[in-house]
């Protein structure tokens, strides 16, 4: 098997991301790795691939991809996303295989169901690792392609799969797309901002400004122009996944995977590690609220969320018929469905 | 870490899979020594479900898997291994290194140092002196990877940052503020004033060990012409070790 993948035109920010690398916050450099981790379980699963395998990442618009070589199994999760193959329309979350000059044309966000839509091959993106992962972290410029985002142009090379097997199989939706709640604790230093503020937090609705990228959301809160209280930063403690932090100019942010490994910003709330995938899949300017939970919710929300992951290979569906030969593929309802928190607030 | 808290040391609940523990509230050699003891201490320990330690200036934060290290447990465990000394004279770590870091004060190393003398009220020369014989320590390492922050200065280095972003200084800038030194291991933007740059590169990332300092470790200076440091930044850049660290003790 010798296949390859070649970016013929890119979006705005597609990366080579897995699983991160986690374990060296200590030396300055924090995990990284997809901003939606169910989304790449899920890619792993369908293409049979090992947990460290590469895949692509897209930031609300792909590009146009082309296979090189070998016919070669993909599948796309994460935020569904307008996609075609040679003109006809793909499904999302259903494994497919593309032929040596096939084209794969990844649009925009369908439905504003998400933000990041992931691309995956079968056996992975092959990049040199680079400190134990192959992931990009841009902001270190480390991983990836020298670092970087993807451009058009660029000829990823595909490692082997895992089976020869061309199995065409298919996941459900997840139903943490499209929600409209995020829930929090309160952190360690929630105290210092006063009761008033930290009542705003929880009674006001927030939308994702478009100043978000890896490293961190910025939030727009809803109910007035008023910026948040800022605080003065303090002496620089470690940071984490998920935190809420309110800079000098009074403006909250939810810190992303790509975060500074410490920060002295005020950091009012954590977003519980269950709702990280959720909280990165917001769309931009999508209303949403925070909510309070308990210590015992969280910690149940994320084995939860555990067990949905390593359910995952119990929940393939395989289907009859190649989706490469179904026409009006889009008809048989294969990325509806989608469990939507999004009624009212 | 609560303000209303005066008590340190202190363990504080951040997020759900991590957990504080501040020795106190500022920046003091005495603080972070029991931040880098308890950090070792930590390590030493092995406890299930403890998935990283992170040293910072003033703590450490442990982060943990709560299906399998409950946050009561891990409150237990780390209040019994709090009580084991007074960690704020704990004896620094033996393994801790020393690195003679050879450094080129000045000129388009070191665009700063004139207005960082000025404010001082000091000769450049004695900006050199002091700052390359203050042997400093590792208090954290930050910002972007292997970026290390390095004190504590003597009080008349507590200077203020600039009131603006340089964009991006080289790798090996060494920019103070606040009596500390940061040492840029990649290039980055600083709002802090650099004065000299180490041709040291003190991140490979092609080669493990991946990151050369480590909380604790201690740094001096020795000032090098600008001749020295283009023949040991290509060295550097070569992937040759130009520095070999000694003992500390």
């Amino acid at each position: 098997m010798n296949s390859q993948l070649e970016i013929i035109s890119a979006g705005p920010a597609l990366s080579i991301q897995d699983f991160g690398r986690p374990g060296f916050c200590r030396f300055g450099l924090s995990k990284g790795g997809a901003m939606d981790l169910y989304a790449i379980a899920e890619g792993n699963a369908l293409l049979g691939n090992v947990d460290t395998a590469a895949s692509i990442e897209i930031a609300s618009f792909g590009g146009k991809f082309r296979a090189v070589g070998d016919e070669f199994m993909v599948a796309l999760t994460g935020a569904p996303m307008r996609s075609t193959v040679d003109g006809e329309a793909m499904p999302w979350r259903t494994s497919f295989s593309l032929k040596n000059g096939q084209v794969l044309d990844i649009g925009s966000v369908l439905d504003d169901k998400g933000t990041y839509g992931y691309l995956h091959v079968a056996g992975g993106i092959e990049v040199e690792p680079e400190i134990g992962s192959m992931g990009t972290h841009l902001r270190a410029g480390i991983g990836g392609i020298q670092g970087k985002i993807l451009e058009a142009g660029t000829l990823l090379n595909i490692a082997p799969a895992n089976t020869d097997k061309t199995v065409v199989q298919n996941l459900p939706p997840p139903n943490y797309l499209g929600t409209n709640r995020l829930r929090i604790l309160w952190g360690a230093q929630s105290e210092r901002f006063s009761a008033a503020t930290r009542e705003r937090l929880l009674h006001a609705s927030f939308s994702i400004s478009h100043r978000r990228d890896r490293m961190a959301m910025q939030l727009t809160p809803q109910d007035s122009d008023e910026p948040f209280e800022s605080l003065l930063s303090g002496l620089s403690d470690p940071v984490q996944d998920g935190e809420i932090q309110i800079t000098g100019d009074g403006v909250p942010a939810i810190v992303a995977r790509e975060h500074q490994p410490t920060g002295g910003y005020p950091r009012i709330a954590s977003v519980i590690s269950a709702d990280l995938a959720a909280a990165a899949q917001l769309p931009t300017g999508r209303v949403f609220k925070f909510e309070l939970v308990s210590y015992t919710e969280a910690v149940d929300a994320l084995i939860q969320w555990q067990n949905s992951i390593d359910q995952l290979t119990g929940l393939l569906q395989p289907m009859i018929r190649s989706p490469n030969d179904i026409d009006n593929l889009l008809g048989y309802n294969l990325i509806d469905g989608v469990i939507s928190a999004c009624d009212d607030i | 870490m609560s303000d209303t808290i005066s008590s340190f040391p202190n363990i504080v609940d951040a997020g759900d899979c991590g957990m504080m523990v501040l020795f106190g509230d500022q920046l003091s050699d005495a603080i972070n020594n029991a931040a880098h003891a308890f950090d070792q201490a930590l390590q030493q320990q092995g406890w299930r479900g403890v998935e990283e330690l992170i040293p910072s200036i003033r703590g450490v934060l442990v982060r943990f898997d709560p299906v399998r290290l409950s946050r009561h447990q891990l409150r237990s465990n780390i209040e019994d291994l709090l009580a084991q000394r007074d960690w704020l004279t704990a004896p620094a770590n033996p393994e801790r290194k020393l690195w003679r870091l050879p450094a080129h004060y000045g000129e388009e190393s070191g665009p700063d140092i004139e207005s960082v003398a000025a404010t001082m009220n000091l000769s450049v020369e004695e900006v050199v002196r002091q700052h390359s014989s203050t042997r400093t320590r590792v208090l954290m390492l930050g910002f972007t990877p292997g970026c290390a922050y390095l004190g504590s200065l003597p009080k008349i280095w507590d200077l203020p940052r600039l009131d603006y972003v340089k964009a991006e200084v080289p790798p090996g800038s060494l920019s103070v503020a606040v009596s500390q030194t940061v040492l840029f291991a990649i290039s980055a933007p600083t709002g802090w004033q650099t004065i000299a740059r180490t041709p040291f590169l003190s991140f490979s990332r092609n080669e493990a060990p991946y990151f050369h300092l480590s909380p604790g470790d201690e740094i001096v200076f020795e000032p090098i012409d600008n001749k020295e440091f283009e023949t040991l930044y290509w060295e550097s850049c070569q992937g040759k070790r130009i520095v070999a660290p000694e003992d500390a003790e």
